[in-house]
């Protein structure tokens, strides 16, 4: 035994005393569930060949089963760009989303849910933020690959001179997806709630504005391009969003940060290389959407 | 298919032993009848007592276990429910939306029902289970993906299964059924996201729908498979389309009064909880609602917490009862930290007082009944943290978990007080700009409850009705989340999250009794006495509920309770009966 493994044995002998003695308690749940260490780092998964990636279930274009039943979309083919770049074989997952990110990587990423679901080893589309990374301190939130932003799809000829901005729904009708943030922007402008027409999903309410019932439909643009962009009689607009700070913000994937911290490193290595050399911007232009750097 | 297969059966199985029917007169007078149990609160009118006294001051001491059931499995999380008794078998479920049939003397399982969960739920709001309704042969519980379910009590083979809301759209269910006349009366649960509460009666014979009520203005109902009346008036109290999606969920079952043939439902917080975007008094949530119970018209509503910014749901059972001078009232301990008195024939309002400290969202309750609120206590608008800063932090009591939740109160016959398991807590709430939800920002809001006092957060109070008194109460470290029960034997019943089942005494609140289940008592005490008069008491543990999934700070107090999954049941030994007499 030489003395760098004879060292990194005491190493790991220490640590997992430490972890035997609950010092590292506080890594884990807050309640008496098992203190197994769930998920696993790049090693098993290059062994075993596979890799288990997660993406939000029913969420066009990013993430969808098409009419027979595959789950397509930007997010499965940027998965199928991280299990080629590593070298396994893909298994892409869809997940209900939770009432925040912030549960999805405690249901998904770290620890799983209760209902019996294992965590996936990569979840994608996760928003980057300071507050966010440090207030989930048992996932790695890394690898941005794209710029989300807000905007609103319009009828051409309804707004014959200028794009409409938030302040245009003011007199004219405008519709959105309930509880999203575009929801939440219009409802807190002065005057507008009364011309707000809210629906469950996005789909919907793309459908009353080609009824012609709303003029507008604000949501996030790729969103919005995936069901208009074939369609000369709408255009969509991202301009200033007076008084909303949090128009636009970087999505990456997160893994699981005590267990597979080599692994989002790799993954962050794959995806940084395929948004420098044009393999991301591909993908969504592949599917029809724009897209944007995202911020460092 | 196997329909017909399925009724020969049960059929065939039935025989040798179905001579008894639970009939609508059982049900009537569970209250008076002391050999079963049939309802949800030991009577439809939940007032959770026991004429019976066999135990009671002197002998409490001699209560020792019979049995107990686990229930096995690997889910565990948190046992709401309550037992029900009949025919020689004890009916209980389990968190997962599980049955099981024990024999009532040993504990021996006859069937268990495991409901198959769709793959993928993600269950709005925990995965406890409060309880079963009976009626005829059948048994009726509710399940995680928003169904209700009808079994064979014999077998517990599966008589229907209907469909209550769908849980993709984030509806779930977990309280007892209510059976009147025939009719299986549910309400429902959902999460945050643009759900609406409404109050369903079905046929208990097939499971067909009687009639629905909305329980949110600008709704219409349904009777007979046909439309019936709206909700309310269509934007009298809500702005825009937000009564659409606006919450109100009765997720706690409902209370039937005999005496005025009413159904009384209450209705959880409106949607979406930022209450700055439905300035107005949003009815019908955060109030108790009556409704007819043939066919679902509302003859009554009573909000208590108008405008609702706080999560304070007004699902709290509402208890009838006659007070000291012959008027019929109604008791209730709302979630806001209030105790109301209501009157019986149209649920107006009589009095009101605070039954935990402290309380700074409203500084009292007008002689309309109306909250006085405190402006600055208001949690604040997320629109104006879009800039991108934290917002200030507003110290709400009672937190958002309740003065009291969903464990509900008993009413004693033998002291005229009602006993109600109460939390000292408050919360922060702040705004939080940096919020994503699938993927997306989002305005959203900071919570985090903490206790109020450094030994307690738990206090079980006696309240005298008619003097608007609280007589005494007893103190807990951990949140109290059990039911109590009251008896003739002067003892009030209730569990703890340290895993204790206690008797206290219901006039001075000195603990008489007690013992230690091996996880959390947060479920609802019953007892019964068999064919030789002997008296039982029966409760399930096993820690669990909202309390860890959502407790913040409290949470982490609470982190060392193991969670569990069982029935225990006691009696008081033959040989130490007989030396008694």
């Amino acid at each position: 035994m030489t003395l760098r493994t004879s060292l990194s044995a005491l190493v790991l002998m220490t640590v997992l005393t430490l972890l035997g003695s609950g010092l590292f308690a506080r890594e884990f749940p807050s309640d008496d569930s098992g203190r197994d260490r769930v998920g696993i780092d790049y090693d098993e998964i290059m062994e075993r060949g596979f890799i288990e990636i997660g993406v939000y279930a029913d969420f066009a274009p990013y993430s969808w089963r098409d009419s027979s039943g595959a789950l397509v979309g930007v997010d499965v083919d940027l998965a199928q760009l991280i299990a080629d770049g590593l070298g396994v074989e893909l298994r892409v997952i869809d997940l209900p989303a939770d009432e925040d990110v912030d549960t999805d990587l405690r249901n998904y990423v770290w620890r799983g849910h209760y209902m019996g679901r294992r965590v996936v080893n990569v979840l994608m589309r996760v928003p980057y933020n300071r507050e966010l990374d440090y207030r989930n301190e048992l996932a790695a939130l890394t690898g941005r690959y794209a710029q989300e932003r807000l905007a609103i799809a319009y009828r051409v000829s309804d707004f014959p001179d200028e794009p409409p901005f938030p302040g245009s729904f003011q007199s004219r009708p405008v519709s959105v997806e309930t509880y999203q943030l575009a929801d939440f922007y219009l409802t807190g402008l002065p005057g507008v709630l009364p011309n707000i027409q809210r629906r469950r999903h996005l789909a919907d309410a793309i459908e009353l504005m080609r009824a012609g019932e709303v003029t507008a439909v604000m949501g996030i643009r790729a969103r919005l391009e995936h069901y208009l962009r074939d369609d000369p009689d709408f255009a969509i607009e991202s301009g200033p969003l007076p008084g909303l700070s949090i128009g636009s913000w970087p999505v990456g994937i997160a893994t699981a940060f005590y267990t597979a911290r080599m692994l989002s490193y790799e993954v962050d290595d794959i995806l940084t290389a395929a948004v420098r050399d044009g393999r991301v911007a591909a993908i969504y232009a592949a599917h029809g959407l724009s897209w944007d750097e995202p911020q460092r | 298919m196997n329909r017909f297969l399925l009724a020969v059966c049960a059929g065939i199985m039935a025989v040798p032993m179905a001579v008894a029917q639970v009939t609508e007169a059982d049900l009537a007078q569970d209250d008076a009848v002391t050999t079963s149990v049939l309802t949800n609160g030991m009577g439809r009118h939940m007032q959770r007592y026991s004429p019976l006294d066999q135990i009671n001051k002197d002998t409490v001491q001699n209560l020792f276990p019979a049995w107990s059931f686990s229930f096995g499995g690997e889910r565990q999380r948190g046992q709401e429910s309550q037992p029900l008794i009949y025919d020689g078998v004890m009916y209980v479920t389990g968190s997962y939306s599980r049955v099981f049939a024990l024999d009532v003397k040993t504990g021996r399982k006859l069937w268990q029902h495991d409901a198959r969960l769709p793959e993928g739920i993600l269950p709005c709001c925990d995965v406890i289970n409060r309880g079963a309704a009976i009626y005829g042969d059948n048994i009726y519980f509710g399940t995680l993906d928003a169904r209700i379910v009808a079994l064979n009590r014999h077998t517990g083979a599966v008589v229907w299964n209907r469909r209550i809301a769908d849980y993709r759209e984030g509806y779930s269910y977990t309280a007892a059924p209510l059976i009147v006349n025939g009719l299986v009366i549910t309400g429902n649960s959902g999460g945050e996201f643009g759900i609406v509460g409404a109050v369903e009666a079905r046929d208990a014979e097939n499971g067909e729908l009687v009639w629905r009520r909305p329980v949110i203005e600008g709704h219409m109902g349904e009777l007979n498979g046909e439309e019936s009346t709206m909700t309310g008036e269509l934007n009298a109290t809500w702005p825009g389309d937000m009564w659409k999606t606006g919450g109100g969920a009765p997720w706690l079952g409902g209370t039937y009064d005999a005496e005025t043939d009413t159904l009384i439902f209450g209705t959880g917080n409106p949607a979406p909880w930022n209450s700055h975007l439905r300035e107005g008094d949003n009815l019908y949530a955060a109030s108790r609602i009556g409704l007819d119970p043939a066919t679902g018209e509302i003859k009554w509503y009573f909000q208590t917490t108008p405008w609702e910014g706080w999560d304070y749901d007004g699902v709290n059972e509402v208890i009838p009862f006659v007070d000291a001078e012959g008027n019929g009232r109604l008791a209730t301990a709302d979630r806001n930290g209030f105790f109301y008195i209501l009157d019986r024939e149209d649920g107006s309002f009589v009095d009101a007082m605070p039954f935990v400290e402290d309380i700074s969202w409203a500084s009292g309750i007008d002689e309309t009944g109306r909250p006085i609120f405190n402006p600055e206590n208001r949690p604040g608008n997320p629109a104006d943290s879009a800039d991108g800063e934290r917002g200030e932090v507003v110290w709400a009591v009672p937190g958002f978990l309740g003065g009291k939740n969903w464990q509900h109160m008993a009413y004693s016959q033998r002291t005229g007080y009602f006993y109600v398991p109460a939390n000292e807590w408050g919360m922060d709430i702040w705004n939080e700009p940096i919020t994503y939800r699938q993927g997306a920002a989002y305005l959203g809001a900071g919570f985090t409850i903490k206790p109020l006092f450094d030994d307690h957060i738990g206090a079980m109070k006696a309240i005298d009705p008619n003097t608007m008194e609280i007589k005494f109460e007893v103190h807990n470290a951990a949140p109290l989340w059990s039911s109590a029960m009251a008896t003739a034997g002067g003892l009030v019943f209730y569990g703890t999250p340290e895993g204790y089942i206690k008797a206290i005494d219901d006039e001075n609140g000195e603990v008489l009794w007690q013992f230690q289940t091996g996880s959390g008592v947060v479920g609802q005490p019953i007892t019964w006495e068999d064919e030789d008069g002997v008296q039982w008491l029966s409760v399930v543990s096993g820690w669990g509920g909202a309390v860890p999934l959502w407790g913040g700070e409290v949470a982490q107090q609470v982190a060392y309770l193991n969670q569990g999954g069982s029935v225990w049941t006691f009696r008081i030994p033959d040989a130490l009966l007989a030396s008694a007499e």
